[in-house]
């Protein structure tokens, strides 16, 4: 069925390209290099080149119904001289209709339900994936429904297939998402129902948690209390057989003008996530928590200053309240003459032997990498 | 006949002193809201182009806009950007972001911040305000910019409204009352910005600013120029246009 899908996608893709002379098709998207360096505990070092090219087709509305097509290729040079297959992956291939009273969107697409934090314990898709930063999991093939209710209130409903398409219901995940704008606060809450067959959340953090109780409800805010921004959220996990757990989210964001033209950017954010679910010897033994103890208390922190009009420089730094342990993540960006952007970020993790971010076994002692980019 | 003519005379001097002192005598208030009538907008569609210059770099973003008073919708097409959208809903702020197709409420301190690293801010591009409204007008003298007569008014805050910036200077254009030139100011004193029009444009019979250059005078070499490539004012703006079911 979704290859069917994909095939009448594609065809409709095509169609529109060729008719370009009317349809005006035009490509745009990202050309990225860079080099990884990651230091490990040892002191050995490896690194490693990496390119990848994104590429967008922006195909104008046929009436109320849009396509959507992006796809990225990773190492394309790299495979290309070594005569490998280029690593391709479809980002978007989609078609939405706006209907009068909802919009339907069927193929592969992003599913985000990102409100504001960095992180977010009740998205979709869970992990800790930093707002605009790109993460594949996002990339789902699914059915959306979109309702709007007024112009800052809507219902979303969607069902996608982490496992590939198939007739057992059991192996579909879906989701649905109230959103409601109340008195300047944006309200969401919603409700998830992962696929049978694997606990599996095809997130980030599965390395880590293996799997996650199988429905979740959500419920996230966003507002301002005077200048400052505030935001919070609300997770209980469940499932058949499991304990069940909360997750508790609560941040602010604020700007503070250094000299009128140079304004910091700070925020804070504290997540507590319960994992009772979780066998007790991963809690010890992956997540370095003390025996008995169920719950991860984080603090996120993060403050970013403009240079200039093109650079900047920002500092992000994660601590686990419970053990002492923290995650440094410095960067520097500029934009180059030439519109190419280079971006230089580190990762470094710091902790006592057996700690969350102590350096050695899955975590390395610091990571760098250098990117450029150029938009075109 | 003499005495007729004299008389003739007589009345067209007295006449013309008393147009003459009826201009000149123009308040604050009277040469702020003609410029109101030609610069503030009730709704409008706009193409335009915003490049940052930092000493010899720069860089260009180019949008489409549609405002409606305090209500706007900005989507940006340049490369880099493209497919970004801004939604201002009174004081909300809305970003939507294309690549995870994100609908994201920004905190409302954003709004004095400059739009996607412009010297414009996110309220100075995505509104219109009457300065009537905001700031109370003194004329404070008349000189000449670019050869061409202005007012000189300076403008104060009014209590407990929100902008930018608590003193403005403003010289307007005594035949087309359109803003020529424009000096902010923080309230210790200190000029924060300067706006200069390069460019103004009769468009349906009213003059308004097509391109202008907005310098920060505390970064030196810092300035954004703004050039509105098409402005259509009182379009049909669908309904919907200012939501999230459209952002998205």
């Amino acid at each position: 069925m979704m290859r069917k899908i994909s095939i009448l996608i594609i065809l409709i893709l095509l169609g529109a390209f060729f008719c370009s002379q009317v349809l005006a098709v035009e490509t745009g998207g990202e050309l990225k290099a860079g080099w990884e360096g990651e230091l490990q505990k040892d002191g050995s070092f490896d690194s490693e080149f990496v390119e990848n090219l994104n590429l967008e087709l922006y195909i104008p509305p046929i009436g109320n119904t849009e396509v959507s097509y992006a796809f990225q290729i990773t190492r394309p040079l790299q495979d290309l001289l070594a005569g490998k297959k280029a690593s391709y992956f479809t980002k978007k291939l989609y078609l939405k209709h706006r209907f009068d009273r909802f919009h339907l969107t069927v193929g592969r697409q992003p599913v985000s339900w990102s409100f504001g934090s960095l992180l977010n314990p009740v998205d979709y898709t869970l992990g800790a994936d930093v707002l605009e930063e790109e993460s594949s999991s996002k990339y789902t093939d699914a059915l959306e429904v979109f309702i709007p209710l007024n112009w800052n209130s809507s219902l979303t409903a969607v069902a996608s297939f982490p496992e590939g398409l198939g007739t057992e219901t059991e192996k579909m995940k879906w989701g649905v998402r109230g959103r409601f704008g109340i008195k300047g606060y944006d309200l969401t809450l919603n409700y998830v129902q992962e696929a049978e067959a694997s606990g599996e959340t095809g997130g980030d953090l599965d390395n880590v948690v293996g799997f996650i109780p199988k429905q979740r409800i959500g419920f996230t805010l966003k507002g301002d209390l005077k200048d400052l921004g505030i935001y919070g959220s609300f997770g209980h996990y469940f499932d058949q057989g499991l304990d069940s757990s909360n997750s508790y989210l609560l941040g602010a964001d604020y700007s503070y003008n250094l000299n009128y033209h140079t304004k910091i950017s700070v925020y804070l954010e504290y997540l507590g996530v319960e994992l009772r679910f979780l066998d007790p010897q991963i809690r010890t033994i992956i997540l370095k928590m003390k025996s008995g103890d169920t719950r991860l208390d984080l603090l996120i922190g993060g403050v970013s200053y403009p240079i200039d009009d093109f650079s900047s420089i920002s500092l992000m730094t994660l601590v686990n309240l419970d053990d002492g342990s923290l995650f440094l993540l410095p960067s520097y960006q500029n934009t180059l003459p030439g519109n190419i952007d280079l971006t230089i970020n580190s990762s470094v993790f710091c902790g006592e032997d057996n700690t969350l971010f102590a350096p050695g076994g899955l975590l390395p002692r610091a990571i760098i990498s250098i990117n450029l980019s150029y938009p075109f | 006949m003499r005495k007729r003519i004299g008389l003739l005379l007589g009345c067209l001097i007295i006449i013309s002193i008393f147009t003459s002192i009826s201009v000149s005598a123009m308040t604050a208030e009277e040469i702020i809201k003609k410029r109101d009538s030609n610069e503030y907008i009730k709704t409008a569609k706009a193409e335009s182009e915003m490049t940052i210059v930092s000493g010899n770099r720069r860089i260009t973003k180019t949008m489409v806009s549609y405002i409606e008073g305090d209500n706007g919708l900005t989507i940006f097409t340049n490369p880099r950007d493209r497919g970004t959208k801004f939604l201002k809903r009174d004081d909300d702020l809305w970003m939507f972001f294309p690549e995870a197709e994100d609908l994201v409420k920004i905190s409302g301190h954003m709004l004095n911040q400059g739009m996607m690293g412009s010297d414009f801010s996110y309220q100075d591009m995505m509104e219109s305000d009457k300065l009537t409204e905001l700031y109370k007008f003194e004329l404070i003298g008349e000189e000449k910019i670019e050869g061409r007569n202005c007012y000189v008014l300076e403008g104060i805050a009014i209590e407990g409204k929100k902008v930018s910036y608590y003193r403005r200077k403003s010289w307007v254009d005594k035949e087309r009352f359109v803003g020529l030139k424009e000096e902010l100011y923080a309230q210790s004193g200190r000029l924060l910005k300067a706006m200069k029009v390069n460019k103004v444009e009769e468009i349906e019979g009213r003059w308004y600013p097509m391109e202008s250059v907005m310098e920060d005078k505390l970064r030196k070499g810092s300035r954004t120029e703004f050039v509105i490539k098409s402005i259509e004012f009182n379009p049909k703006i669908p309904a919907g246009t200012f939501t999230l079911e459209n952002l998205k």
